[in-house]
């Protein structure tokens, strides 16, 4: 054989190695951005099933605000219908299921404060929990969001960078989107003295 | 010359970095005194709570701890800044690692003063024994009273004891609970009376089986006939049993060899070991040496009070 097929085989041979352990990696990486996904469909769904019983209490106290108490039940029946597979998490699908979870969240909001004017339910032992269930949730949400953001930025950087950038469009791994931060979802309310 | 312009930038940095913790304070400016002293789990860097109440706080957290029950940590600050009381002890524990890897059955407890705000933060394992409603009943009756009349070391301790003698199995002494959830009895009956009979049945059928009789073959023959001690060293008694068939009246010897003091509680395989929960790390070892957390995650659970 000649000393040129041997160093060309060589060359081939680590091209491919590096190849197999670079494929390998983005793999790993796509599927910490699924676990990170469905981390956070996980979350979404938990709020989404404290609703129906969070309505109910309410009811049972201010059954005549049916407009806010249906505007919860709606928006929670339309983010229900978006379901985002984490095969195909494209930017506009995730906006899409951010906004109609965005609208849960207000109706939540909304239902939140009437509940305010009404002093017997708000001493109600049952309501107390589910509120700071739903405050728990919305709590988890935000940290399996930021958790998601985390992995998928690490995944977008890895698929970016050179030789793997390469290799990455040839084998379709494509970018992940991002969660974009709700207006006002995470700020500590100011307290004044 | 250079050396000048070089402590002159140090300087301008310091300022810097100063005038940046005067409005946010970082999580790694926290002390971990775990890591000074195994059986300290209350950070308390600007003296909002008083020795006292400190020290009572941590014995019970770190019965906790050593038992292997679950890694609790305090902080009392008298700032964060303008951060965000559950973001911030969600990094406090993330940071220190509080909770065991597997089982995650860590927890923070956040007292922030100047924003009085009061956080719990649960390990996903802690998420099932304190969920956020209960986290939030023991906020509200037992800490955010006191709380708001600046009785610091009351709130907290209250608090503490609260959590510990929840996970102790006490049960609270809150408001009476709303209706009680129907319990379906049939199911219940069925468990108390099936479970022990499939049980009993479970051991009766090993019994027979392994007391067979080897040469007349029938099932549950072997009777005990003597158990005597033959040797003994640090770790094990060996014992000599002897059993006959009651029919045919075969005889057989065997050796057994058991582990020494196991009188204490489940009797694993371990000498000295008293069941249950192996949570022994660093604090094992009495007084003075540095502990750590076995880092546990967490993932937003517990709740937060305004006082």
């Amino acid at each position: 054989m000649k000393k040129s097929t041997i160093i060309l085989i060589a060359v081939v041979a680590v091209i491919v190695i590096w190849g197999v352990s670079a494929y390998n990696g983005l793999v790993a990486k796509d599927e910490n951005v699924k676990t990170a996904w469905s981390q956070v469909e996980n979350q979404y769904q938990r709020r989404s099933d404290l609703i129906p019983n969070l309505v109910a209490t309410v009811k049972g106290y201010a059954a005549h605000e049916t407009s806010t108490l249906e505007g919860v039940v709606e928006a929670r029946a339309k983010a229900t219908q978006i379901t985002v597979d984490a095969e195909n998490l494209t930017p506009e699908r995730l906006q899409e299921f951010q906004a109609a979870q965005g609208e849960v969240t207000s109706a939540i909001g909304r239902l939140m404060m009437i509940t305010e004017n009404y002093p017997d339910l708000k001493a109600n032992q049952n309501f107390l929990e589910l509120q700071a269930q739903i405050e728990g949730t919305e709590n988890r949400i935000s940290v399996e969001r930021n958790r998601f953001n985390e992995v998928a930025r690490d995944y977008n950087t890895s698929i970016r960078r050179f030789p793997t950038s390469v290799f990455a469009s040839v084998f379709g791994f494509d970018a992940k989107p991002y969660f974009e931060a709700e207006p006002g979802s995470r700020q500590a309310p100011k307290v004044e003295f | 010359m250079r050396r000048m312009v070089a402590i002159m930038l140090l300087a301008v940095f310091l300022l810097a970095g100063g005038g940046a913790g005067a409005d946010s304070r970082s999580v790694e400016e926290i002390p971990n005194v775990q890591r000074s002293d195994a059986r300290r789990l209350v950070s308390n860097p600007d003296g909002v709570l008083s020795e006292r109440a400190v020290a009572t706080m941590d014995s019970m957290l770190y019965d906790l701890k050593q038992r292997g029950v679950a890694q609790i940590a305090v902080a009392a600050l008298a700032s964060i800044g303008d951060a965000d009381p559950a973001d911030f002890a969600l990094r406090l524990g993330t940071e220190w690692g509080v909770g065991g890897r597997e089982r995650d059955n860590g927890m923070v407890i956040l007292l922030v003063v100047d924003q009085r705000a009061l956080r719990f933060e649960t390990g996903y394992g802690l998420e099932g024994v304190l969920p956020d409603a209960l986290c939030k009943r023991i906020q509200t009756t037992k800490m955010t009273p006191l709380l708001a009349e600046n009785d610091w070391d009351g709130g907290m301790t209250a608090g503490v004891r609260a959590v510990y003698d929840h996970l102790n199995g006490a049960e609270l002494d809150f408001v009476p609970q709303a209706a009680e959830e129907e319990i379906p009895v049939g199911r219940v009956l069925l468990l108390l009376v099936g479970v022990p009979l499939l049980f009993i049945g479970v051991v009766a059928l090993g019994h027979s089986v392994s007391n067979r009789c080897r040469r007349c073959r029938k099932y549950g023959a072997m009777r005990l006939v003597s158990d005597k001690e033959v040797s003994r060293n640090a770790h094990y008694i060996t014992r000599e049993r002897t059993k006959r068939c009651r029919y045919c009246g075969y005889t057989y010897s065997y050796k057994v060899r058991e582990p020494r003091d196991n009188g204490l509680g489940g009797g694993g395989p371990f000498p000295g070991g008293s069941g249950g929960f192996g949570g022994f790390r660093g604090g094992s070892f009495g007084g003075g040496f540095g502990g750590s957390f076995g880092g546990g995650s967490f993932g937003g659970g517990g709740a937060t009070s305004r006082f």
